[in-house]
């Protein structure tokens, strides 16, 4: 027997799964999300410990999804003290790095910001020779001082030369002690959005660490000392700690991708969207082929742009305990507190919660639907739930990708609010375990990586480029802790850059494994 | 009228020229960090503006613009001097010192571009421009209408490498010019139509400048108070010729361009019905139909033609249209004075191919 152990960390609990090789279901547990979120989860795998007694020498892995690295950015707290490296004059100075960030965080982490020359053209072509010189002095008059490097080039992503060569001067000025992140790493397309991500990966890296060694901490108290730690990422797939601490970036939307990933794992279905339904918001993703889809537009952390993968994902303020006032639906919710404060529960305030459970004459362990009937008119109820459907079929048809019809997927604790019929579904389905598809999405998830690089299509033969890109993918997901005999290519998208003449494309590639056990 | 023109008004300058740039004209947002960065580095807290009736016979008008990929423009950001030194280098040429500098269109970056110049070379910027909106090639302005060159254009890049174009025939300048962009990795900046006083007074769009900033403001004031739906109107003089959700979005690059359609189907008074709209680059035609194969015009270039996000209310640029997106698509009337030149020789659909007997090949 191998079990699983799978943490998702939600706005309103922590939840934790226990899962053998088929796949099922053998305990569970939730705690109250914490302020520092490690206590959260530490709670969790206690539980889950105390529930497995003997069979927990069984455990080969434990897989987390949280959102330490958000917190802290928003906080401006536990943050690496990082530089900056721009490679772009005699480009790119008429906007320094931090343009336009919180005035905050801007203050933390911009202590040391230089610009030298280098850099490519989309052709691959250098704008100028990298200068060196410059590098090294800088890189001399901040040791010491600094924690962690992130250096951005102009077309990285086409050639990472200047890049490796100067990660490589920061390694030998300032030591193997010290964090570096280039940008080619983490993105592509759009340098202020790139170096922006390159600058929150090596800002949250200590974060990461952090976790890593309370969660080591509580599983050598628990576990075998064997059990291996992972982290899911943006993707929908998980990632082993070494490889989580230095693409932290790659794993702060975790817990939104472990519900779309969930969804697929209760049904099978592999395109479909999904709605997970939580206390204060329901968030929809798409599923295709099996994963999240991700997002084409830049996304927004704490106030800065980025523009590394993320899943596309839109949260609406509705969950089971938004509250009710009038014909006005939100955004305010109870949260945690339904089971006080929700009129079916005893309490005195009218949440969606009620709503449902009032017209589909249903009820739970500790409810009474008929205390909201008899303060409320049915009518009255119908309108609101049809306003409540209402915002649901519209954030439902505007995530689907086609005129077609699509199934539908309802997770989450507020899923049996789900209306019985949605314009544009091909069939809605309420999976068994719905509450819990978030740690077995986490419990679940395979390794995985994937590869983004850009070609010029006139130079490189198109099979070439893209076998390149599948061989990168397939280090990548070895690193991050795949078995490589196990790597299949899920996915590969090519997509031409517009304007940019040579046919030049962006291919990306997705691999998938087994873990390495 | 002159007027001053201050930092707290990029914003609104930049969102208002997305509106006129009809879908086109690249990214503001680059604009306006390069031009908030280029007042605060130069310390220049005001820039001085003037009508273009202001002008004197005397007076040595220069454009200033960037051309090229907006891709690449994402990618490899100015340093920020380069509009500037292009200027500098054509007035060189040509032995003039420009007394303003003038936009070449408003849309996206390129209505900021003369103000980013400005703060180098201490020079006016002028409240018109060539396009009154924004068009993909260097030609298609009311300045050529009014028989002025494109040419000579002076084309820079960051290194202060530069490249003097001249030739009789507009189409060759522009194609010239482009070459030389992509030699320059995608992005050039430029500096072009030298005119005198008298020509430019004559041949321009006056107050571009301002109305894009007008309906800038009051979009932003419509944010806060939610109507910014009347507000655009009022301040635009916009027509709602569609809302719907974007149904269909079909996309090809050649020779630099970025062609193709989109397509909608009507909610509110336009259920039932489709709209498709073409663009390179810029939106550039509405046709709608109710339902069997005839499809009617409602809105054509010269025309702008503005897809708003129907939530946000924020206008759309070609490059972002996508399935199940909410649209409300306004026509805005362009300046009458693209109505005093042979419009359609210069702008109409003919230039881009899209004439009713070849528009079935898109």
């Amino acid at each position: 027997m191998n079990l699983k152990i799978g943490v998702d960390v939600g706005s309103t609990y922590t939840d934790g799964v226990v899962i053998d090789d088929s796949g099922r279901i053998l305990h569970n547990a939730k705690e109250m999300t914490t302020f520092d979120i490690t206590t959260g989860i530490v709670g969790v795998l206690g539980s889950l410990a105390t529930k497995l007694g003997s069979d927990k020498d069984s455990l080969s892995a434990v897989m987390i999804g949280t959102t330490h690295g958000i917190n802290a950015l928003s906080q401006v707290k536990s943050l690496n003290r990082i530089a900056v490296v721009r490679i772009s004059l005699p480009s790119g100075s008429g906007i320094p790095p931090f343009a336009e960030w919180p005035p905050s965080l801007r203050e933390y982490l911009s202590s040391h910001v230089i610009m030298v020359h280098g850099g490519h053209e989309y052709t691959g072509d250098e704008i100028s020779e990298l200068d060196e010189n410059a590098l090294k002095s800088f890189f001399r008059s901040i040791k010491g001082k600094v924690d962690a490097v992130s250096i951005t080039s102009v077309f990285s992503f086409v050639n990472p030369d200047h890049e490796l060569r100067a990660g490589a001067i920061a390694r030998d000025i300032l030591g193997d002690d010290i964090f570096i992140t280039l940008s080619h790493n983490i993105s592509s397309l759009g340098l202020l959005e790139r170096e922006n991500s390159t600058i929150i990966n090596s800002a949250i890296e200590k974060v990461m660490r952090n976790v890593i060694s309370a969660t080591r901490k509580t599983l050598g108290k628990l576990f075998p000392e064997r059990v291996k730690l992972f982290f899911s990422q943006n993707d929908g797939t998980v990632a082993e700690e070494n490889f989580a601490t230095k693409f932290p970036v790659f794993t702060v939307a975790g817990p939104i991708s472990n519900s779309v990933r969930g969804a697929f794992v209760l049904t099978g279905i592999e395109d479909a969207v999904v709605l997970d339904i939580g206390g204060t918001t329901t968030n929809c993703g798409v599923l295709t082929k099996g994963y999240p889809r991700e997002s084409s537009n830049p996304v927004e952390i704490s106030g800065v742009k980025t523009n590394f993968r993320m899943p596309d994902i839109i949260a609406i303020p509705l969950g089971g305990g938004t509250t009710i006032n009038g014909f006005n639906v939100g955004p305010l919710s109870v949260g945690y507190e339904l089971p006080q404060k929700g009129l079916s529960f005893g309490g005195d305030i009218l949440t969606t919660t009620d709503v449902s459970l009032a017209l589909k004459e249903h009820n739970f362990e500790n409810t009474d639907y008929r205390k909201v009937l008899s303060r409320n008119n049915g009518e009255y109820l119908d309108k609101v739930y049809e306003i409540m459907s209402g915002k649901w079929f519209e954030v439902f048809d505007r995530m689907k990708s086609s005129n077609t019809d699509v199934p539908l997927i309802a997770v989450g604790g507020g899923s049996f609010m789900i209306p019985p019929g949605f314009p544009g579904a091909s069939g809605i389905i309420v999976p068994d375990g719905a509450e819990y598809a978030n740690a077995i999405g986490a419990a679940t998830s395979q390794v995985g990586s994937v590869i983004e690089k850009a070609f010029s299509y006139d130079t490189v033969q198109r099979n070439r480029a893209i076998e390149e890109t599948i061989s990168a993918a397939k280090d990548n997901a070895e690193l991050a802790g795949a078995d490589r005999s196990t790597l299949e290519v899920k996915d590969i998208e090519e997509v031409s850059m517009p304007y940019l003449p040579g046919n030049s494309v962006k291919v990306s590639v997705r691999v998938i494994g087994k873990m390495r056990l | 009228m002159s007027y001053i023109f201050k930092l707290d008004m990029i914003d609104a300058l930049s969102l208002g020229s997305a509106v006129m740039g009809s879908g086109g004209g690249g990214n503001p947002y680059v604009g306006a960090l390069l031009l908030k960065n280029a007042m605060e580095r130069n310390h220049v807290n005001h820039i001085q503006v003037y009508a273009a009736e202001e002008i004197d016979d005397c007076d040595t008008i220069l454009g200033s613009a960037g051309m090229g990929s907006p891709v690449v423009g994402v990618e490899k950001l100015p340093n920020g001097t380069e509009y500037a030194f292009a200027v500098k280098m054509l007035s060189e040429y040509i032995r003039k010192t420009p007394s303003h500098i003038s936009p070449m269109e408003i849309g996206g970056i390129n209505s900021l571009v003369p103000f980013i110049c400005s703060t180098y070379l201490d020079k006016p910027v002028i409240d018109g421009d060539g396009e009154g909106r924004a068009f993909p090639e260097l030609q298609m302005t009311t300045f050529s209408g009014f028989g002025n060159k494109v040419s000579p254009v002076c084309v820079v890049n960051e290194h202060g490498d530069y490249a003097i174009v001249e030739s009789d025939d507009d189409h060759r300048t522009e194609k010239m010019a482009r070459a030389i962009t992509l030699s320059f990795g995608g992005r050039g900046y430029i500096s072009l139509f030298p005119m005198g006083g008298q020509d430019y007074r004559r041949a321009c769009i006056p107050d571009s400048v301002s109305r894009a900033y007008e309906i800038g403001e009051s979009l932003i004031e419509g944010y806060r108070s939610k109507d910014a739906e009347d507000r655009l109107v009022n301040s635009s003089g916009a027509r709602l010729i569609y809302r719907g959700k974007i149904t269909n979005v079909v996309r090809r690059t050649s020779k630099g361009f970025s062609h193709g359609y989109f397509m909608a189907e009507g909610s509110e008074n336009f259920a039932g019905t489709s709209i498709r709209i073409r663009f390179q680059n810029e939106f550039l035609v509405a046709e709608v139909s109710n339902g069997d194969d005839s499809w009617v015009t409602v809105a054509e270039t010269p025309e702008i033609i503005s897809v708003m996000d129907s939530e946000s209310f924020y206008p759309v640029t070609t490059e972002r249209l996508k399935y199940g997106f909410r649209c409300s698509i306004f026509s805005i009337p362009v300046n009458r004075k693209w109505f005093e030149v042979d419009y359609k020789k210069i702008v109409g659909l003919g230039n881009f191919g899209l004439l009713r007997e070849d528009s079935e090949h898109i």
